[in-house]
């Protein structure tokens, strides 16, 4: 139903500033749910790779299981090597392909933090980036001519058309490598849960090993300094209060709105689904058959609401046509009151100590229970072009097994911060990265794999991730999982990008009040007609033969 | 009523009010957004987060963006990259437009009217993507420059103006070359370019312009991001909202925001075509002009 809101800034500056999990990467959060199914397997015709809980420092706060993530203080600077066994590469080139969200890192002779990585890994790491707003162009190119490199890292959230059929053709089958237990060859690569791997399966079988993702999806962001000031409640419980917060802190004449929207963007009007209790994309039915969220009663309703709060006023007059960039700077200076965005997102966490900021609890329209949708699990799935060559294999997942090493480790600490002096200097104990050290990690290695993330981020707001840990402790025990998130439909990966893109030009158009709610059953039943029936069909399917 | 046209009577002061207005607007609508990119690229991030997000006037000016989008980026190389495809690209292209339009010009030109055919036709159906892709890597021209030029080297479209130029040039000033002497290349050199420097002015911003701009052939056939011009890092920068200078993490030393580091990179990247286009305008009225009567 979304497209992800990933904010490249946020992404990367997981790598920067938020030394997370192995690859330092928070901002994979970013994510909104994906729609499902994108990458999903039919069915699990392998064991899942055996989970070996990794070896971690100890935490300030502890986060669990269910997917609330452990908060640092600080990334030890002398932690544990965690890839034994010799050299992790045999000197070759290691060309990958990765989509990103950055810039063109400096050229290898001049990036201190490449060369300390090449030595690291004893490979010629050769990233061949490909822009996140080009990728669906240059992705099919680059399969008709048979040009993909040794290793592809394919963003899940992408739904790469006939992605199953690709890996079939063109990818090694990774089963026997990392099958069961046989994945405890790669310790790291066994430190990543369940839930992640389930997106590397494709026809049944392990293709993808996957950068995993924090389980949460959009958030809504309030500046609570502007909330207070105007008298209101920075934490609404029912959809009244939400209103009436609304109402206390809007005031056309001083330029200060309560919400904002932006270019194509349902996140806020998700977010309200979730009040309303809409389901996470799917339910599946006792009989074992699947019906859409947007079937369900409160859907409309949902959406409705969020028009309601658009005619009264409540949002900012250039909601349909503002940017990202626009929008975080009127948020930042207090014109904005509450934003939604997908998990830390906004860049508004991490780079600005003067910022205050918070976050509002899932909350139920009605006061009820509340429901909060999970995210599928995953950020990218990495593959192997085919071959026989078990040495290739092993290198490759090798390679992973370092990129993928826990938070605290040697490994994840060289892949955070680089090299010293250049990339990173050490104050007061804690390893602060340069703008130079910020600039040379954009390979885009960091989003090709990783376990469990964390929350260190020394540098940011101060409080930031005791109060993210905090409000994460509030959502987890609501989470409401996507039933198809790791099914395969056929339909929904050769037209589900357009079905939902015409869904989402629904919502957004009864938003800003350009049709009125009643036109989503039309919108609805079209896309019931155009390929959501069959889709439902096809997950059902799915589901049967994976049991 | 005076017995003088409408446009040479004197004009009432409320007519022009009005025109001086009408044009103020018009300026307005030109010159603010230009405003606001480079007063944006000046601006501190105080100054960006008051203004939601862009500037119109910075009031103290701070040249961090620019600093760090020298400081090894690699924005520089990018622009070096971007100039020699230009430069080559324009000339190559030009070369290779204006031979083939004196040529389709001839009417005595053995299989004219075929040629100039199978030129149109390319006017009607563009490739699509992935064919020229295929054509591309074929040449082996994968990852090197010549793919950002060979592929767009002569366009119709380039062609038919040129030769509706040099059409126009009087039959008598060839026969007279001819009685004197004068061969094909004799002829195209000493009288044909230099009759068609308007158009062939006009042309060539066209081409540099489609050069200079050019991002999608890079992203397509260049892997190796150091070999990327400077549209499509500019373009990583602008589209991909991030920017690495926002994050300050040495705390103290305050980066330039996003959006001055994004418009910092649009007034480098129209800087060249705004030096260019100055020397080139004494051309342009009379190369469009013509192109447009001929045309």
């Amino acid at each position: 139903m979304s497209t992800p809101n990933l904010s490249r800034r946020t992404l990367f500056k997981g790598a920067a500033l938020t030394a997370l999990s192995g690859t330092a990467l928070n901002s994979l959060t970013a994510c909104s749910p994906g729609t499902g199914g994108s990458t999903a397997a039919a069915g699990k015709a392998v064991p899942v790779p055996t989970y070996v809980e990794p070896v971690k420092p100890k935490p300030q706060y502890a986060g669990n299981a269910q997917g609330v993530m452990d908060v640092y203080a600080a990334f030890p600077t002398n932690g544990p090597t965690t890839v034994t066994g010799g050299p992790v590469g045999d000197g070759s080139d290691f060309n990958v392909l990765v989509m990103t969200y950055g810039q063109p890192a400096p050229p290898l002779e001049k990036n201190a933090y490449w060369q300390l990585l090449n030595k690291e890994l004893n490979i010629n790491v050769k990233p061949q980036l490909v822009p996140a707003a080009d990728f669906q162009t240059k992705f099919p190119a680059l399969v008709a001519g048979n040009d993909l490199p040794e290793v592809v890292s394919i963003p899940v959230y992408m739904n790469v058309a006939r992605l199953p059929q690709l890996a079939e053709a063109q990818f090694t089958d990774l089963s026997e490598y990392l099958s069961g237990d046989a994945v405890k060859k790669y310790p790291n690569l066994a430190g990543i849960q369940e839930a992640n791997w389930l997106n590397g399966y494709l026809n049944g079988r392990i293709y993808g090993v996957p950068k995993s993702d924090p389980v949460f999806t959009s958030t809504l962001y309030t500046k609570t300094d502007v909330i207070k000031r105007a008298g209101g409640n920075p934490q609404p419980t029912t959809l009244a209060e939400f209103k009436d917060l609304a109402k206390a802190v809007n005031n056309p004449k001083a330029g200060i709105y309560a919400f904002c929207g932006g270019v194509d963007d349902i996140t806020f009007a998700e977010s309200l689904m979730m009040s309303f209790g809409v389901p996470n994309k799917w339910t599946q039915k006792s009989d074992g058959t699947f019906v859409s969220s947007y079937e369900h009663e409160q859907f409309i309703p949902a959406v409705a609401a969020v028009a309601d709060l658009h005619a009264s006023g409540y949002f900012h007059p250039d909601t349909a046509t503002m940017s990202k960039v626009q929008r975080d700077a009127l948020f930042r200076s207090g014109k904005l009151a509450v934003v939604a965005d997908g998990n830390r997102a906004m860049g508004i966490i991490a780079d600005d100590h003067a910022l205050e900021f918070g976050m509002i609890a899932p909350f139920a329209q009605d006061g009820g229970k509340a429901a909060y949708w999970q995210g599928g699990g995953a950020y990218a799935i990495t593959m192997l072009k085919k071959t026989s060559d078990k040495k290739r294999v092993d290198r490759f997942l090798r390679v992973l097994d370092y990129i993928a090493a826990p938070f605290g480790s040697h490994e994840s600490f060289v892949m955070s911060y680089g090299a010293e002096g250049s990339d990173y200097t050490v104050q007061n104990g804690v390893p602060v990265l340069t703008t130079r050290g910020q600039r040379e990690q954009d390979l885009g290695l960091a989003y090709i794999v990783g376990g469990p993330q964390v929350l260190c981020d020394p540098q940011g707001a101060p409080g930031v991730d005791k109060q993210y840990y905090d409000w994460q402790q509030k959502a987890v025990p609501l989470l409401v999982p996507n039933p198809a998130a790791h099914l395969y439909s056929q339909t929904y990966n050769t037209k589900g990008s357009s079905l939902d893109q015409k869904m989402r030009d629904a919502i957004i158009s009864v938003f800003l009040g350009r049709s009125t709610a009643s036109s989503l059953k039309d919108a609805v039943a079209t896309w019931k007609q155009s390929g959501g029936d069959q889709m439902a069909r096809e997950y059902a399917d799915s589901l049967k033969k994976s049991s | 009523m005076s017995d003088r046209p409408v446009w040479q009577g004197k004009p009432r002061p409320i007519a022009l009010a009005l025109k001086g207005l009408a044009l103020f607007l018009i300026c307005a609508v030109v010159i603010f957004p230009f405003l606001s990119v480079v007063s944006t690229s000046l601006a501190t991030k105080q100054q960006i987060d008051a203004n939601g997000g862009y500037v119109l006037w910075p009031t103290s000016i701070s040249f961090d963006a620019y600093r760090q989008i020298f400081d090894g980026t690699g924005v520089g190389r990018s622009i070096v990259i971007s100039l020699g495809v230009t430069v080559v690209g324009t000339a190559f292209s030009l070369f290779c437009t204006v031979l083939a339009a004196y040529g389709l010009s001839r009417r005595n030109m053995l299989f004219q009217r075929g040629l100039l055919s199978f030129v149109l036709i390319t006017l009607l159906f563009a490739p699509g993507m992935i064919p020229v892709y295929l054509m591309v890597k074929q040449m082996q021209m994968l990852d090197t420059y010549w793919a950002l030029i060979i592929p767009s080297a002569v366009s119709a479209f380039n062609i038919v103006i040129v030769r509706g130029f040099i059409q126009a040039i009087p039959h008598e000033l060839f026969d007279s070359a001819r009685m004197d002497g004068a061969g094909e290349w004799r002829i195209f050199w000493s009288l044909v370019l230099p009759l068609s420097r308007a158009v062939i002015a006009v042309v060539g911003l066209f081409i540099a312009v489609g050069y200079w701009n050019n991002y999608f052939g890079p992203l397509l056939y260049l892997n190796d991001q150091t070999k990327w011009p400077l549209q499509l890092v500019m373009r990583s920068f602008v589209l991909q909202n991030h920017v690495t200078s926002n994050s300050s993490a040495q705390p103290g030393l305050a980066a330039p925001p996003a959006q001055s580091v994004q418009m910092a990179l649009v007034v480098i990247a129209t800087l060249p075509i705004l030096c260019a286009y100055p020397f080139l305008t004494k051309h342009m009225s009379k190369g469009m002009l013509t192109g447009a009567i001929k045309g």
